[in-house]
């Protein structure tokens, strides 16, 4: 009886939540830019695939720009060369970071907002790239296998390496 | 005398760095070595399973007779300390050498090529065939 009277109770109050939100749904104040507005904050501003977007324009001389992608799902050597890119730019690179000189961005290619600027350097998975811009052209260089090579067990070689290519891109 | 003996040495240290790490047969003439962690993501599985794929299409019978040696190592095993210090590879590294009677002759680093190129296999295919066949000459 008593278990009755507890069904009882629940579905009265499901009830009133269905018929709140239907009121609600279809109240008056719920107006046509509220509507806009709920579409436009769930839409996400994807990343734009065009590489040259990402270098200042102000800036004179060659710049460099590190594209490292992953997926959601990552393994230890993925982290472990995010971590010692960053490391390497931190370290050697602070100042030309601060001027904009220097740019890293991390994507996730499993994340549909993203698409655009993986297709473009063709990322499906874990990648590295060191892109220098200058003149208005960019050239890629593909250094993922150093990464997955070095980042996990020599990762003083990996910033090594990477060192000397960002070095040599920004001359 | 200290002349000779100190040329012998260099001569002694000279040969012993162009015999490969692991006992190899005097017929075989290529290596392919693949070298990975314990904890591999899904790009390395596919390298070594497209390797895999390509040696057993193209090169059957030189895998069967040991012309062309097939290999995957975990560079995190201590047995296999050695050899991944031999090829530098502390992680996925995809590795080419050419043997000639039974020392190496010349040694190739393909890890870069393989990951830029495996979105592509039959790319990446076809350029390790283009590696493999004059080593096997």
């Amino acid at each position: 009886m008593l278990n009755m009277n507890r069904i009882n109770k629940l579905g009265i109050a499901i009830a009133f939540v269905f018929i709140g939100g239907f009121i609600s749904c279809n109240s008056p104040e719920n107006t046509e830019s509220d509507k806009i507005n709920a579409v436009t904050v769930a839409q996400t501003p994807t990343v734009s695939g065009d590489i040259l977007s990402y270098a200042d324009p102000n800036l004179e001389g060659p710049s460099v720009l590190i594209f490292n992608f992953h997926s959601t799902n990552r393994c230890i050597s993925c982290n472990a060369i995010e971590a010692n890119t960053r490391k390497t730019l931190e370290t050697y690179f602070s100042k030309e970071m601060q001027e904009g000189r220097i740019k890293m961005m991390v994507y996730n290619v499993d994340d549909e907002v993203n698409a655009s600027i993986a297709q473009t350097f063709e990322a499906t998975g874990t990648a590295l790239f060191i892109v220098r811009v200058n003149d208005g052209k960019d050239s890629i260089m593909d250094v993922t296998g150093d990464g997955f090579k070095y980042a996990k067990h020599n990762p003083e070689k990996l910033i090594e390496i990477l060192k000397s290519k960002i070095e040599e891109q920004l001359q | 005398m200290k002349k000779t003996i100190f040329l012998m040495l260099l001569l002694f240290i000279g040969v012993a760095s162009f015999k490969p790490t692991e006992a190899v047969n005097p017929k075989t003439k290529v290596l392919v070595y693949y070298f990975h962690l314990t904890e591999r993501c899904h790009t390395c599985t596919t390298i070594e399973a497209t390797v895999v794929s390509l040696l057993n299409e193209k090169y059957k019978a030189q895998l069967k007779d040991q012309t062309l040696v097939f290999k995957s190592i975990n560079t995190d095993d201590k047995a296999n300390e050695a050899l991944c210090k031999e090829y530098e590879a502390y992680g996925s590294t995809l590795a080419l050498t050419k043997l000639k009677n039974g020392k190496v002759v010349k040694k190739e680093d393909l890890t870069n090529m393989a990951f830029s190129k495996i979105n592509k296999p039959e790319l990446f295919k076809g350029e390790l065939v283009e590696k493999i066949n004059p080593m096997l000459k």
